[in-house]
């Protein structure tokens, strides 16, 4: 029953809105549909034939809502699943089910943020508390401090070092310096990172994503439409999901995430596995992120996630690219990463990333997560020859 | 109010919990269908879904499981969090005076009533 999934819904346009500092005149919704303009024109699908709506837009309550009046979209499929930043993933998940079934015949994924401009704004009040929080005594600096515990309790139990959570910074800096459209592409060094302002131990700012404006948007149909569409379809391979707790005290287990769960599931419906992967496009809130996601997804063994990425293997040229777009920690993030984890992958496997393009890349594994270590949704898209 | 279909034994864990650390008391709760020990308190055991849960009395010996430093900015005080594993099975988040303890250090906790919420503060303590 899984597998019948395999290849049978492709995604067929995809797009950035403007990213970066995008000014005090722009708002999340302007950025989901600029983006959502953009995936449309790409895919060659006009805004009228999208009849499946998923969305998780910064900030918006109600955010199908939102963006299908501000789109002037009527779905009749419609999902708002709110995850944290792996929302897009599984809408990716939900839409393939959506089209498969004939509930819907073109979807579309839809992301905005204005995080770093709202921050510039003049404060209206922040969001309401949810209650009851038995961890707000403690003063937790959410999301930071949920990772940098996990971060000291796999430096504890495996040995990693300060230095091999720096080489996850630096790795994603190499690739940054590939893409033009990067926040930050500066050189950097491991040093640099280890000597940064310290936030959380063991982390310092440069061990924590960006903080940036963004959108993004994803077009899906069934594969039969897509190969009408264009020869370069990146079709849904596998795709699973997973979460176990939301609060970083209730998470059974700090260095195992539900990735092993969600990257099983990816894998089982794909009919693939780790060797079959070609680039690989992990959700890096933090540097601990990609040595977790690297171990639970099967690249290297638990506990050696450390060494693998310092040993040079994600970075441009390395073994198992990584992060090929820079990251969050480099290229954008405007606080739900997770879409721009498939929209690289999509580009890579239609090989039009430019001075950052894999060679041979035919399968990408997509990666998100949300809250702290909370939610893991992974997808594996590949190109006609990875079918 | 109407009456819930079902209704549960503990109906307000929240408050329930404030009320037992306002006297000082490390609150849980015990499942008497498969003695789970549970942390923050609810209405059903996570592990198996019973509503009969009981209320426990920890000792507050345990052992760090994993520890953080925030640092202030701007010249304001930092702070330590710890994640706590108690000896009756659960994981608690803590506070701790000083820089950020290894994981596996033993501990002891109390719970302090010096700030709105009654809080957890743990201290390195040989555990017996």
């Amino acid at each position: 029953m899984i597998q019948e999934l395999r290849g049978t819904t492709a995604i067929v346009g995809v797009a950035e809105s403007q990213l970066g500092q995008v000014g005090p005149d722009r708002y999340a919704l302007d950025l989901a549909g600029e983006a959502a303009a953009g995936a449309l024109a790409d895919a060659g699908i006009s805004k009228s034939e999208v009849d499946g709506l998923f969305s998780a837009v910064t900030g918006r309550y109600m955010s199908n809502l939102d963006v299908g009046e501000y789109l002037g979209i009527r779905p009749r499929y419609t999902d708002g699943t709110m995850i944290g930043g792996s929302s897009f993933l599984s809408h990716v998940h939900h839409a393939a089910l959506a089209l498969t079934s004939h509930a819907c015949d073109v979807a579309l994924i839809v992301y905005g943020s204005t995080q770093r401009t709202d921050m510039r704004r003049p404060r209206t009040g922040g969001p309401a508390p949810e209650l009851p929080s038995y961890e707000a005594p403690y003063r937790p600096m959410h999301p930071i401090t949920g990772y940098s515990l996990a971060a000291t309790r796999h430096m504890h139990e495996f040995g990693t070092t300060r230095e091999q959570l720096a080489e996850v910074a630096v790795s994603a800096r190499q690739w940054a310096a590939l893409n033009p459209k990067a926040f930050k592409s500066d050189p950097l060094t491991v040093d640099d990172v280890i000597g940064a302002r310290p936030v959380a131990s063991p982390f310092t700012t440069l061990d924590c994503c960006l903080v940036t404006d963004g959108g993004g948007a994803i077009v899906m149909t069934r594969s039969d439409r897509a190969r009408d569409l264009r020869s370069d379809a990146a079709f849904v391979l596998g795709v699973g999901e997973a979460h176990w707790h939301r609060s970083i005290s209730q998470m059974p287990d700090l260095t195992t995430t539900a990735t092993v769960d969600s990257g099983r599931r990816a894998f089982e419906m794909a009919r693939l596995g780790p060797d079959d992967v070609d680039v690989v496009e992990l959700y890096d809130a933090f540097t601990i992120n990609p040595i977790l996601f690297l171990e639970d997804l099967g690249f290297c063994a638990k506990g050696e996630g450390g060494p693998f990425v310092s040993d040079g293997n994600t970075g441009p040229g390395g073994t198992l690219p990584v992060n090929t777009n820079g990251g969050g920690l480099s290229y954008c993030h405007p606080g739900m990463y997770g879409i721009f984890t498939l929209i690289e992958s999509v580009r890579q496997v239609r090989r039009e990333a430019g001075a950052r393009q894999v060679e041979g890349a035919d399968v990408a594994l997509a990666h998100g997560n949300g809250g702290q270590l909370s939610s893991q949704v992974t997808a594996l898209i590949g190109n006609e020859a990875a079918l | 109010m109407a009456d819930a279909d079902f209704p549960v034994e503990e109906a307000r864990p929240y408050a329930e919990l404030m009320t037992r650390m306002s006297q000082g008391v490390i609150a849980f709760q015990r499942c008497v269908e498969c003695s789970a020990a549970i942390h923050y308190p609810r209405v059903l055991c996570p592990v198996c879904g019973a509503t009969k849960l009981v209320w426990e009395e920890a000792l507050g010996d345990g052992v760090v499981y994993s520890s953080t430093f925030v640092h202030g900015r701007d010249g304001a005080p930092g702070h330590a969090i710890v994640l706590v594993d108690l000896v009756e099975g659960f994981r608690v988040m803590g506070a701790w005076t000083g820089g950020a303890p290894d994981p596996g250090t033993e501990v002891k906790g109390a719970v302090a009533l010096d700030e709105d919420d009654p809080r957890l503060i743990f201290e390195r303590a040989e555990l017996t």
